[in-house]
């Protein structure tokens, strides 16, 4: 049949020669008016007919359920042709009452029924006297379903022979749908003899007692039905006999039936016809075995679903984990896999890369087995990073959450839609207003840094446990160490110490795993511990060049500090990390020359940018080298513009070398390459940071109050300072998590001291003491010194690492503290105050070089 | 496979398997299971997919399981349900009488005497039918996984017919059978053969898909291939089993009392049915209701033949060659199997009556009862069918009577179609012997009526005429479609029974190709194609005129062209191809709908001595017209040619034209 999908497939379009008889549909079995016809199929597209297909002739088209036959139309009328024409050609060749039926009949077949009815006439014509042909035309015209015609030609034939059978079946046929039972009972009279039913069908006498039966006469339907039953005695076994029997038995009140006792056989389940069950029965019989072995193979299902459960092993060690599931041989895992376990409690053991024991439970519902994915994650060490999220399919989508799994090493969720699978970007949708929600699972890696700092907010434990495992596994991983330690430090220094302290034997050495510890010792107070530690460990290598360097740098005396480095030059000379420490040296004594070879020789020795980058830049601002330094970080950022460290630096050098204009541009320049969904905020921050440097503080401070998200930068907080506005400064709740920095604390002191808030700065400048003396001996050493009654040298300042910004910062503070030394103060200030740089201005402001503004 | 190659199969296996019944049986035995397997394996599918969906289903995580188990359901199911369809065949009892242990005491004494001299199971019961026969067949009660009931039918007509000691030997050769498990293997068979006519019956429904017409096809092909070489190998088994009861049987009742049994039911079954039973059915004539048919068949029994009819019965008997279309070898292998010479027995002549036959003997006073009892259903079955005839002779009698019959006047076709009639009517009412002079009437008037030919054909066979057989060679000769495979089948019977075995296998050779070419003529006679070939109509003139009468009266025919398919098979009946053409009119955007008018108006009105096509030179014709047209002379017509009311004859204004100016 031609069918069409959105308008497009196949169709008929037109209609000939078209001819309808009544009758039953082959396919619903419904009687109706069936319909012939010619037409054309047609291949269409939005049901414009586009490529003919051929001609086609439609029989017996249903009007309910159109079904119909579909034959080549050519075909079809060259069929039609020879075969009529070959039945007529018999019939003129042998003028027999077969021919005339076989002519007859094909013409009916072919629904000719125009030519039929002439070519009848002319046979009758022909056997006038013949009533068994009369009879038989008869028939075939009823089966055509030209029941009037039938009934003519059955009358005619009974007329002539009035004991023919098949005529008196067929007026006996048309008597009972006219309700004139008892004439058709005696023109089947014939069919009650015994021994009919060898001779005839005797179907109609069934016809006949069902008519009897609707018309209430029981007695003649029983009698009728006695008949059949001894004609046909296995009728006796039939469903449909037997209940028609039972029927007017009831009817009539009879206790003893005429039916033999009924019989049961497996295999008349099996048949659909003459068997003795009812048709009910025999589809409960089938349905409720089907029935039964479904529901047998779904409750199969749900245990084999029970018993064979998966967990998904995601090993992130990087080294094979054996795992061992109660008392079943270990597997080794070396990246992720699946574990067949079933549900229940399990005790899992993992060796190898890790050494840890876990009791886990999988539990899921009965129904949630065929309902749910549940998803059961073992993570050995919890050192994977795994990623649950959800994923909103809508015409206009939410964005979906999502949350990072850190240091969990077995997670267990009810439901996952896509695990371990990236969930598709579109997804259809039964209505327009739809909105379906989905949820993935993804063991995300390669971003160990970003998973602690985004775990660190939510489950501080976790994200701290997870990056110390990390880290012993890859201590090499510089951003989660220094993420790790920015976030450790310096609340819990003691834990850190005890962590750092298992990778202090780790060969080769570790410098910045070692300076961390040694910073963290200091953290602790026990510094002294320190030296008597690396003696032994240079005792042990004493060509060692990073232990030599170690050692150097936790010598309090300068000159043997130098000399140690000097040594490590020697023993090791590719090691970067003396160059850097000399070319400190040189920066706290303002030696700009040297500091910058230092720091030069420290980058090619492979240093890393980060510890180099202030060197390097101050040294070269302070040697005269702006310009060259401006052009450098232009290239640094051509070649990246997320080299985000490098914007503050080139509008400093570009500030520096005269040319304030160039930064502003060279902003925005920067800012088109950056993604516009950060783009905004870095540009405000930038140009922030570009007035403050240019000494455009009230703007500075304006841009940043106009943007809620940099209304707590450090910026605004020190062009305020800078202003003479310290005030406002630290009344402002935006800046309260600033003060943790010591040298924000001690800025505040000096703004303070510089308004003449002595008392203020007084308490301002012991907090930025306090804050200094947790971080490290030589902070501790500056502490103490800004504390004194008496000033200090400016050479006991100088051999204190630090910045060369916040030496600036404590040459002002001490110039305002001692008035005596103000002048001694003051050009040491002014020698480290070099790159703009917060409190590069306040600086500016307490040497005298800064007006500051009206309150 | 054709009849000749049939022969030949069973010729081969005989050969082969000569004097090894074992062998014999195991290869049928095997051919019976390659039988079963078939329906097994088809069953084995549906269950075999099934209980993988199923199994699939099971391992599959949801929502796949559910469908797959759905699936894995839906299949077994109906793999369960055809497997209980075709493998649980219902073997249906014997027909008859049941004989009850009480009746009868001396025949159960022999039952049991058999039985245990020949070591065979209980019997499940014995049935006594109105056959002239007897037989054994066991019915499993578990179907196909056996357990199987033995059955005995012994028909009363042979207990009337034979002495106590002939029954004695013909119930020792089914017991033969019994002893030696035939019975067996014959229910095997004949349950195979159930199974397939269920799986036959099944394909009988139109298909529902292209799979399902797939799979006819490759059942068809299969049981194409199968049916043959199985129920070769069953009929040489078949013949086996015979000679091997016949052995058994004469061993326990004696070699010249089993052939003695055998001869009087050679002779006998042809009395019953060219003599007892017409002459008997010619009463129902006469007589409304049917007689009480035991006692007049236990006084016919008692009565010899006449002299001429006993001795071709015998002459028959002796003559009939052993044929593939019967289980049973002739009585002349048989007899000779056992030793004896067929020859000598011959000489004995029709099998005398006999004075106390088996049925007083073996039944005694319980004769009388079973007698009634069969003598009752057989009247209360053959009732209908004997009044039958009684109508149907009375309303012939009535038509010969007033007006049907024929009238010197009428034209000969429609005076033998007449005459046919009551020919036909008679034969079947009163016989052939009354018959012949109205069927050799008929053909006096149509010496080619097929009808005729056949009936009259057979009669003379059966009375010992050669002309008959002339008669039917002339039906096969002449390819009677109606008529030629009743033509073909008696001369079979008659070729067998006479014992001229040459002819027999050409006549099913012959046979053969007629089937085959009547099957590509079918093919050649459904399609008229631009590739075949075409030839002058090659009709007379005056074969022509009722046609242009035809083409002329219809005014838009401008031009007609006949031409004759050219057929390999059956080239007498010919196939005709008239291609008309319509008069140019208006733009002839139409000239496609007024084509197939005049192509629809002309089909019903053209007459040819034969099939015919009428085709127009546009649409889907246009290449097999301009190949009808380019045959030399086809053009019958031509509008203005021809005149409608002398077609004969060119019309004046065209023979105006056709003068030379």
């Amino acid at each position: 049949m031609p069918s069409t999908i959105n308008g497009i497939g196949t169709h008929y379009y037109g209609k000939k020669n078209n001819s309808t008889r009544t009758d039953a549909c082959k396919s619903c079995g419904k009687v109706s008016v069936l319909e012939s016809y010619d037409t054309r199929l047609w291949f269409v597209i939005v049901f414009i007919p586009v490529i003919p297909l051929g001609r086609k002739r439609i029989m017996d088209k249903c009007p309910r359920c159109t079904r119909h036959y579909a034959l080549d139309l050519h075909k079809y009328e060259q069929a039609r042709q020879l075969q009529i024409s070959s039945a007529l050609e018999r019939f003129r060749r042998e003028q027999s009452p077969e021919a005339v039926l076989e002519a007859h009949g094909q013409l009916l077949a072919f629904l000719e029924n125009d030519q039929a009815a002439q070519f009848r006439a002319t046979a009758l014509e022909k056997y006038p006297a013949h009533a068994p042909l009369r009879a038989q035309l008869a028939a075939q015209l009823e089966h055509a379903a030209s029941y009037a015609e039938s009934s003519k030609l059955y009358e005619a034939a009974l007329k002539q022979d009035p004991e023919l059978p098949e005529a008196r079946v067929g007026v006996a046929r048309r008597r009972m749908v006219e309700g004139e039972l008892d004439e058709a009972r005696r023109l089947l009279g014939f069919l009650e003899v015994p021994g009919a039913g060898q001779l005839h069908a005797i179907g109609p006498l069934d016809v006949l007692s069902g008519y009897f039966q609707k018309a209430g006469r029981h007695d003649d339907a029983l009698a009728l039905a006695t008949v059949l039953l001894r004609e046909i005695p296995a009728a006796g076994h039939q469903h449909a006999f037997r209940s028609f029997v039972r029927r007017s038995e009831k009817a009539l009140g009879r206790f003893e039936s005429i039916l033999p006792p009924g019989e049961h056989s497996l295999r008349g389940l099996f048949r659909s016809e003459d068997s003795p069950y009812p048709p009910w029965l025999r589809k409960l019989v089938i349905g409720v075995g089907a029935v039964a072995l479904l529901v047998a193979g779904l409750l199969i299902n749900n245990e084999y679903i029970r018993r064979h459960r998966s967990i998904n092993v995601v090993n992130a060690c990087g080294q094979p984990v054996r795992i061992q599931v109660d008392n079943q041989p270990p597997v080794e895992f070396s990246g992720n896999g699946l574990l067949s376990v079933s549900e229940g409690r399990h005790h899992i053991r993992m060796t190898g890369a890790v050494e840890q024991a876990l009791d886990v439970d999988l539990q899921a519902g009965f129904f949630q087995r065929w309902s749910s994915k549940p998803l059961w994650v073992l993570s050995p060490g919890g050192e994977a990073v795994l990623q649950e999220s959800t994923v909103i399919y809508a015409e206009n989508p939410q964005p979906g959450s999502q949350r990072l799994l850190v240091g969990q090493p077995f997670v267990a969720l009810a439901h996952v839609d896509y695990p371990f699978e990236q969930p598709p970007h579109q997804l259809k949708l039964d209505s327009k207003g739809q909105q379906v929600t989905k949820t993935a699972f993804q063991w995300i890696q390669g971003l160990d840094n970003e998973a602690f700092l985004q775990a660190y907010a939510t489950d501080t434990a976790g994200a701290i446990a997870f990056a110390e495992r990390r880290l012993l596994r890859d201590p090499n991983n510089r951003k989660l160490f220094d993420s790790y330690l920015s976030h450790t430090l310096p609340q819990q220094a003691k834990h850190v110490e005890e962590l750092l302290k298992t990778g202090l034997n780790r060969r080769p050495v570790a410098v910045r795993w070692h300076r961390a510890y040694q910073a963290v010792v200091e953290m602790n107070g026990h510094q002294h511990e320190l030296v008597p530690y690396y003696d032994s460990l240079l005792k042990s290598e004493p060509e060692s060049g990073a232990l030599i360097y170690l050692r150097g740098r936790i010598d309090t005396d300068w000159q043997k500090k130098r000399e140690y480095y000097q040594k490590t030059i020697k023993a090791d000379p590719k090691l970067s990390w003396p160059w850097m420490g000399i070319g400190a040296q040189c920066a706290a004594e303002a030696r700009w020359s040297e500091s910058l070879i230092n720091f030069k020789k420290a980058r090619e020795l492979g240093a890393d940018p980060e510890y180099v980058q202030d060197g390097l830049h101050v040294a070269g601002l302070a040697t005269g080298g702006a310009e060259g330094l401006a052009a450098e970080y232009q290239g640094r950022l051509a070649a990246s513009a997320m080299d985000f460290a490098a914007v503050p630096l080139l509008t400093d050098a570009l500030i520096a070398s005269g040319h304030p204009e160039r930064a502003e541009r060279a902003i925005n320049d920067w800012a088109v390459h950056l993604d516009q969904s950060i783009r905004p905020i870095l540009t405000a921050m930038m140009h922030a940071t570009a007035l403050y440097q240019s000494g455009k503080l009230a703007e500075c401070v304006e841009s940043c109050r106009q943007n809620p998200q940099l209304n707590g930068n450090v910026y605004r907080l020190q062009a305020l300072l800078a202003l003479g506005r310290s005030q406002e400064a630290i009344k402002d709740p935006a800046f309260e998590k600033l003060w943790v920095g010591p040298w924000i604390a001690l800025s505040a002191s000096l703004g303070l001291s510089l308004d003449g808030k002595k008392v203020e700065a007084a308490q301002w400048l012991e907090r930025g003491c306090s804050n200094l003396a947790t971080l490290s001996s030589d902070f501790r050493r500056m502490a103490q010194l800004l504390r004194s009654d008496k000033p200090p040298t400016v050479e006991s300042i100088s051999q204190i690492s630090m910045d060369a910004e916040n030496r600036a910062l404590v040459f002002a503070l001490l110039a305002g503290r001692f008035p005596e030394k103000k002048s001694e103060y003051d050009t040491a200030a002014a020698r480290f105050n070099i790159s703009r740089k917060f409190p590069y201005q306040l600086v500016q402001r307490a040497l005298g070089r800064l007006k500051p503004a009206s309150p | 496979m054709t009849r000749r190659k049939f022969d030949e199969l069973v010729e081969r296996i005989e050969a082969r398997y000569a004097g090894r019944p074992a062998a014999l049986e195991r290869a049928t035995a095997r051919w019976v299971s390659l039988g079963l397997a078939g329906i097994t394996v088809w069953v084995g599918l549906l269950l075999l997919l099934g209980v993988t969906f199923f199994a699939a289903g099971i391992v599959v995580e949801p929502p796949g399981s559910l469908f797959l188990l759905g699936l894995g359901v839906v299949l077994i199911i109906s793999g369960v349900l055809q497997a209980g369809v075709f493998l649980l065949v219902n073997l249906e009892l014997p027909n008859g009488r049941p004989l009850k242990s009480t009746e009868a005491p001396a025949l159960w004494q022999v039952l049991d005497s058999l039985r245990s001299e020949l070591q065979c199971r209980p019997l499940g019961g014995v049935y006594i039918s109105m056959d002239f026969n007897a037989g054994v067949r066991e019915i499993p009660r578990l179907g196909l996984f056996g357990w199987p009931r033995t059955f005995l039918e012994i028909g009363l007509p042979l207990c009337v017919a034979v002495a106590p000691d002939e029954l004695r030997a013909i119930l020792a050769h089914e017991f033969g059978h019994l002893s030696e498990r035939h019975a067996r293997s014959g229910g095997r068979i004949y349950r195979i053969n159930r199974t397939w006519s269920e799986v036959f019956e099944r394909m009988q429904k139109p298909a529902t898909s292209s799979l399902d017409r797939r799979a006819r096809w490759a059942t068809r092909k299969f049981i194409e291939w199968y049916w043959p070489r199985l129920h070769a190998r069953a009929f040489v088994l078949s013949r086996a089993q015979e000679y091997q009861a016949d052995r058994l049987a004469a061993a326990l009742a004696g070699g010249a009392v089993m052939a003695s049994a055998l001869w009087r039911l050679e002779c006998l079954t042809p009395w019953l049915s060219e003599r007892f039973w017409p002459e008997l059915y010619r009463e129902a004539t006469d007589v409304p209701e049917p007689p009480a048919i035991l006692v007049r068949m236990r006084s016919a029994f008692q009565v010899e033949p006449a002299p001429a009819d006993a001795a071709r019965w015998t002459a028959r008997g002796l003559a009939r060659a052993t044929g593939n279309d019967d289980t049973h070898p002739s009585l002349r292998d048989r007899v000779s199997s056992l030793g004896i010479d067929v020859e000598q027995m011959g000489r004995t002549g029709f099998p005398v009556p006999v004075v106390v036959s088996a049925a007083d003997v073996f039944m005694g006073s319980d004769l009388r009862s079973i007698e009634q009892d069969l003598t009752a259903e057989w009247q209360k079955n053959n009732g209908a069918a004997w009044r039958d005839r009684y109508r149907r002779a009375a309303t012939e009698a009535r038509r010969a009577v007033l007006s049907d019959m024929p009238k010197p006047e009428e034209p000969a076709l429609k005076l033998a179609s007449t005459l046919w009639e009551s020919a036909r009517e008679t034969a079947d009412l009163r016989g052939l012997a009354i018959a012949e002079p109205l069927l050799r009437e008929v053909l006096g008037h149509d010496p080619a009526h097929g009808g005729a030919s056949v009936l009259l054909g057979y009669y003379l066979l059966t009375i010992g005429d050669p002309a008959g057989e002339t008669l039917l060679l002339q039906v096969v000769e002449r390819a009677d479609q109606a008529w030629v495979g009743q033509a073909y089948k008696m001369l079979q019977d008659h070729y067998r029974l006479s014992g001229a075995t040459e002819r027999l296998g050409e006549l099913r050779a012959r046979h053969d190709r007629y089937e085959a070419d009547l099957t590509k003529s079918q093919l050649e006679r459904s399609r008229i194609e631009p590739r075949d070939a075409f030839v002058h109509h090659g009709l007379t003139h005056d074969q022509l005129v009722p046609l242009r009468r035809v083409l002329g009266v219809d005014n838009a025919c401008a031009e007609a062209w006949l031409v004759r398919k050219t057929l390999v098979h059956f080239p007498e009946r010919p196939l005709f191809v008239l291609c008309v053409r319509c008069k140019a009119q208006g733009w002839g955007f139409d000239k496609v709908d007024r084509h197939n008018s005049l192509t629809r108006r002309l089909v019903p009105l053209v007459e040819l001595p034969g099939t015919v096509l009428v085709i127009s030179p546009v649409d889907h014709y246009r290449r097999l017209a301009r190949k009808v047209m380019a045959v030399a002379d086809a053009e019958v017509f031509r509008a203005g040619e021809f005149d409608p009311e002398s077609p004969g004859r060119p019309s004046p204004s065209a023979s105006e034209s056709l003068l030379p100016p």
